[in-house]
């Protein structure tokens, strides 16, 4: 036995209001003189026991009718489903409508029957069809939890169904976004949906069957994300979930429903970017295009155009736009390619849009790609000699000014502009630095210090300490390389602090000896780097087949061994593992060796790097080698981009941006690529005199009806360019790229019985138009029996009975 | 229409509104004489009085033949009564007839001493000698039967000073009284007998073994005979018999069957010994009570 609605069993307790009156009325009486008591007393001593039956029962039966009366509404049914004819069963139904993008896809001759609206008509026919006593739950799911138009089961009577009609079409709730699958997701949540049909909104305990539910998944029925190209799934607990929790304990059946194109072709652009870390004003620079195919077969005779700079999206989407390069490109099947590059010189520091754009396929949202490119005057960067000489090539930082300030050809200049300074000029730099950084007057117009390489110096003042985490706290970053001159405990005490300090690790000791003791012993142990993080942009770009070769080459003789915090806010893009002759060319597992770089992001937005063996030839043979010029300007040009604001972000992110107080304005308009204006508050930052900008707003837990709630819930909302713009002069108009998860255009599906098997279930699986013929020919789902009329029919029997009772009980008295 | 006219004027709720108790008596009585125009129960067994034409409805054996002979005429002999009756009217003054159901009719003891004043009056006017004694658990007062008009006055103050008190104790209280009226007569006991029924009728008993006539006017309140109550009521013994709080809409059949039974016992007790019981409520006109103690009047010439 459960009940619909339970808590109206609390209309039960108005059996306190006979009770009441019974006893109520054995204290409210008159009072009269009466002179015949004697017979009075005989009556009253012969009736008493007769009436006080007679008013028991008459109570009893009140009670009764109230009780019986409270639990027909709370409305009881069997627990399990029982025999009843099909037009008698009540059906349970789950609609999970997918509304990534790739539902997009155009499956029809029109732009406007696209995948997405199949499933939307799809789901419309299925709230048609159900009937009176039937309950719904409808649900639209991406990659994130979308905005619910209802969280529990809504029953399917006329009014309701006209509801649900309604909100089918509002997009706030159902419209196509931008966003990836995330099928594993939503059937980790459907347990959660399913057991609010269940009595109380629990799982039924055990020995009691759940409710028969039908799910409807109305999707393209993507492979991608959910099962490899095995049939397996990619994550396997699933298919305990499916098992246990669906099937069993709340017995749901699944019923897919392939909305998509039978043989879907598609192309993405997966990724647009600058070949260059960091893009210098007036020099070349390359953007760089991906595309794939991700079907069966090769797809020739595209053209993929290159924008630059163009203002308005409408010109981009209504091809008025004037292209900056056009490629032609042919892409076999399944192969992911790099366009050729556009290569570009910006004239002009600051930020720059670039789009590209990939002849038509059906889904088209994905041919688009959109990217800003932050061009810089220079990269300045300050290199603290702590071991200076006046002999060429003697001092600690001369090779690493040699390999930064390099041009790449002779007629454009360096795009890193470096200067060396000593230990003891490092304050004066700071204090300049920081108040460049901040704002300040004395650096108006001129570019601020980028990154400050600290090379073997001895230990840093107390003073020395704080300018440098102010500087590294304003966006900034650093690079602590050491050396045989470094204090380990000064650092430890002034830099480390125990995880909170700018060092990223703790130093623990020398290892090895230097390069001239290595020299003159065969059997020193020498050190091979390897990479220690795949992800690290640095790191990444040794992973290539002839890159690793640049790793292997050098040894190293000595580094700091380096304890890292407990706190794992370090990582580790390079180790060093120790070599031996065997096997030189072994394969090492990143995690593996001692590390020998170790960053750390720190404060709001600044990063430090510390390299844990010199930065010249003292400690290893890098020098000469091609991995230390590339690393170190790539390292150094990695940090010197300003981790905030971040120009370039997915759809679902969140773009944050810091305005100082002269900037300042009370609203800023965030110009969306839809060419809506939304309004954003900043915010002050606690103790700065700075203001944050987010947008969309922090996410909210209210569930909010307005655009705005539905923006904050889902991050940001859709690919392009959007403009940050303020009434404030002094503010720059700031631009962002969001772009989609390139994933996503990976149209290859899965069958049901493929799913079905993965999981461990039994599926089902209906083209859209036999959506209802499937819910009205067997019912699929079973009903339960409802009790409320038979409880009905016992308060008419109790009233009756009641009355007939008060009557003769009555006429006795009368 | 006399009668009816009567009638209406016997209705104790008009009677009630005539304070003294004299004119109130008189009053029932008159009304009641005039109602009474052609009974057979005026006098025919004492001395001659008038003759007065026969109407159809006169019984043929009191036409007087010889006045028939003379005149060719019906006519019948009328008589004056023998003052030869000594009557002696026992009223209940205990405490429970106070009881008043109902302000717009007379309490229990009004109309008990309405009644026993009508009867004083009808009794005197008839020229017999009547008595009076009033009694609670004992004898208040009693009033030797006398015929003179002062002996009415001083009867009749006594009855409009009577005070309800105590309890009721008939049993020794007509024990007393049969010692004490020594010569035969007719006895009128008016009471609500609230008391156990077979010491009420062995009392009533012993007057018949001195060979008195009883009548018994047993008065009650008209809502002791129906019982008309509802709500939940605590009920207030009288004469201190603590009290009881009841439904006594569920209790009324009960509390009826008990009188029914208790008056059914006195009833029996009654007729078994010959003595007249008249049940009367005090929504009653008070012709009842006179129209009974006519017909035992006429029963005891006739017997």
């Amino acid at each position: 036995m459960e009940f619909v609605n339970p808590f109206l069993m609390l209309g039960g307790l108005a059996i306190a209001a006979p009770i009441a009156i019974f006893l109520l009325s054995r204290f409210r009486y008159r009072t009269v003189e009466w002179a015949a008591l004697t017979f009075l007393l005989r009556a009253v001593k012969k009736q008493q026991r007769r009436l006080r039956l007679e008013n028991l029962l008459l109570l009893l039966i009140r009670c009764l009718i109230l009780i019986a009366f409270a639990v027909a509404l709370a409305r009881p049914r069997a627990v399990s489903p029982v025999e009843v004819s099909p037009d008698e069963k009540t059906q349970n139904v789950v609609v999970l409508i997918d509304t990534s993008y790739s539902m997009s896809y155009q499956v029809g001759s029109s732009a406007e029957e696209t995948a997405h609206e199949r499933a939307r008509s799809a789901a419309k026919e299925i709230v048609g069809a159900l009937k009176d006593g039937d309950r719904v739950l409808i649900r639209a799911f991406d990659d994130v939890a979308r905005l619910e138009a209802s969280t529990v089961p809504r029953n399917a009577n006329d009014a309701g169904r006209k509801e649900l009609l309604q909100e089918l079409d509002d997009d706030l709730f159902y419209g196509a976004r931008a966003r990836g699958t995330s099928l594993s997701q939503v059937l980790q949540q459907l347990p959660g949906m399913l057991v609010r049909f269940e009595p109380n909104g629990i799982r039924p305990p055990e020995g009691r069957p759940p409710l028969a539910k039908t799910v409807f998944v109305l999707t393209d029925a993507q492979r991608q994300g959910l099962l490899d190209e095995e049939g397996k799934l990619l994550e396997p607990k699933l298919a305990d979930l499916a098992k246990k929790d669906l099937e069993t304990e709340l017995g749901a059946t699944l019923v897919l429903i392939d909305c998509g194109a039978d043989q879907p072709r598609n192309l993405s652009v997966t990724r647009l970017g600058t070949r260059e870390a960091v893009v210098g004003r007036g020099l070349p620079c390359h953007v760089e295009a991906r595309v794939k195919n991700w079907s069966n077969e090769d797809i020739g005779d595209l053209t993929l155009k290159y924008f630059v700079d163009v203002d308005e999206e409408v010109d981009l989407e209504g091809g008025e736009a004037e292209p900056q390069k056009i490629v032609s490109l042919q892409v076999a099947a399944g192969e992911e390619l790099l366009a050729e590059p556009l290569s570009y010189t910006f004239e002009t520091p600051g930020l720059h849009r670039v789009a590209v754009h990939l002849s038509s396929d059906a889904l088209t949202v994905d041919n688009w790609r959109h990217y800003v490119v932050d061009v810089r005057e220079h990269v300045r960067v300050l290199l603290v000699d702590g071991e200076p000489s006046n002999e060429d090539w003697e001092g600690e930082t001369d090779f690493l000014y040699e390999y930064l300030t390099i041009s790449v050809s002779d007629d454009v200049q360096s795009l890193i502009s470096a200067e060396t300074c000593t230990e003891a000029e490092l304050g004066q730099k700071l204090s300049e630095a920081v108040s460049a950084a901040s704002g300040g007057e004395a650096a108006q117009g001129q570019e601020s210090l980028d990154v400050v390489v600290l090379a073997n110096v001895p230990s840093l003042s107390p003073e020395d300490s704080a300018l440098l985490e102010d500087f590294v706290k304003l966006g900034r970053s650093v690079i602590f390389a050491l050396g045989s001159r470094v204090d380990a405990k000064a650092y430890n005490e002034f830099l480390y602090r125990e995880g909170r300090g700018l060092l990223p690790a703790e130093l623990v000791r020398v290892v090895g000896g230097t390069s001239a003791d290595a020299s003159l012993d065969e059997d020193a142990p020498a050190w091979v780097m390897h990479v220690g993080d795949r992800e690290h942009p640095v790191a990444g770009l040794f992973t290539d087949e002839d890159m690793v070769t640049h790793l292997r080459d050098p040894s190293i003789f000595g580094f700091f061994e380096a304890k890292l915090p407990e706190s794992g806010v370090s990582t580790v893009p390079f180790r060093v593992n120790q070599t031996v002759d065997d096997n030189v060319g072994a394969p090492v597992t990143e995690e593996q060796g001692l590390p020998l770089l170790v960053e750390r992001p720190f404060g709001r937005q600044g990063r430090v790097g510390l390299w844990l063996t010199s930065a010249d030839a003292d400690w290893n043979r890098l020098v000469p080698y091609v991995f230390n010029y590339i690393f170190w300007r790539e390292y150094v040009l990695y940090l010197a981009q300003r981790a905030r604001p971040e120009h370039n972000l997915d759809v679902g992110g969140q773009y944050v941006s810091f305005i100082r107080l002269e900037e300042f304005a009370s609203k800023v308009q965030v110009e969306t690529p839809e060419d809506e204006e939304i309004s954003v508050v900043p915010e002050k930052v606690d103790g700065e005199e700075l203001y944050r900008l987010t947008f969309p707003k922090e996410q909210l837990d209210t569930e909010g009806g307005d655009e705005a709630d539905t923006l904050n819930r889902d991050g940001l909302p859709e690919p392009g360019f959007y403009a940050v713009k303020s009434s404030n002069e002094k503010f720059q108009t700031d631009y962002f790229a969001v772009a989609l998860d390139g994933r996503e255009g990976n149209l290859a599906k899965f069958s049901g019985q493929e799913l079905g098997e993965a999981l461990g279930v039994q599926i089902r699986e209906i083209r859209p138009e036999e959506v209802v013929p499937s819910l009205t020919a067997d019912g699929g789902v079973g009903g339960q029996r409802e009790y409320w009329p038979e409880l009905l029919a016992l308060v008419l029997a109790l009233l009756v009975s009641e009355s007939i009772l008060a009557a003769i009980f009555g006429r006795r008295r009368r | 229409m006399a009668g009816e006219v009567g009638r209406k004027y016997l209705d104790p709720k008009t009677l009630t509104k005539i304070s003294r108790l004299d004119i109130r008596a008189r009053l029932v009585v008159e009304g009641f004489v005039t109602g009474l125009h052609r009974s057979p129960y005026h006098g025919f067994s004492v001395e001659f009085a008038e003759h007065r034409e026969y109407v159809p409805g006169d019984d043929i054996k009191h036409i007087d033949w010889k006045v028939y002979a003379r005149s060719d005429r019906y006519y019948i002999k009328q008589y004056e009564e023998e003052t030869n009756l000594t009557a002696t009217i026992l009223l209940d003054g205990s405490e429970s007839m106070r009881y008043q159901s109902d302000p717009s009719l007379p309490s229990k003891l009004d109309y008990g001493c309405t009644v026993a004043a009508s009867l004083l009056y009808l009794i005197l006017r008839q020229r017999d000698a009547v008595g009076l004694v009033t009694f609670d658990e004992e004898i208040r007062k009693f009033i030797p039967p006398a015929s003179s008009p002062s002996h009415r006055n001083l009867m009749l103050s006594e009855l409009e000073n009577l005070v309800p008190r105590e309890r009721t104790s008939l049993g020794p209280v007509l024990h007393t009284m049969a010692d004490r009226v020594k010569r035969k007569g007719l006895v009128i006991l008016i009471s609500d007998l609230l008391d156990e029924p077979e010491k009420v009728l062995s009392g009533l008993r012993h007057f018949r073994h001195r060979r008195h006539e009883v009548i018994v006017f047993h008065v009650l309140d008209v809502a002791e005979r129906t019982f008309p109550f509802n709500a939940m009521t605590r009920f207030e013994g009288l004469e201190a018999l603590g009290h009881v709080i009841c439904d006594p809409g569920a209790l009324r059949a009960a509390y009826l069957e008990e009188l029914e039974q208790f008056m059914g016992e006195i009833r029996h007790g009654c007729r078994t010994d010959r003595i007249d019981y008249v049940p009367l409520d005090t929504s009653q006109p008070l012709d009842v009570a006179l129209t009974s103690y006519l017909a035992t009047r006429s029963g005891m010439k006739l017997s």
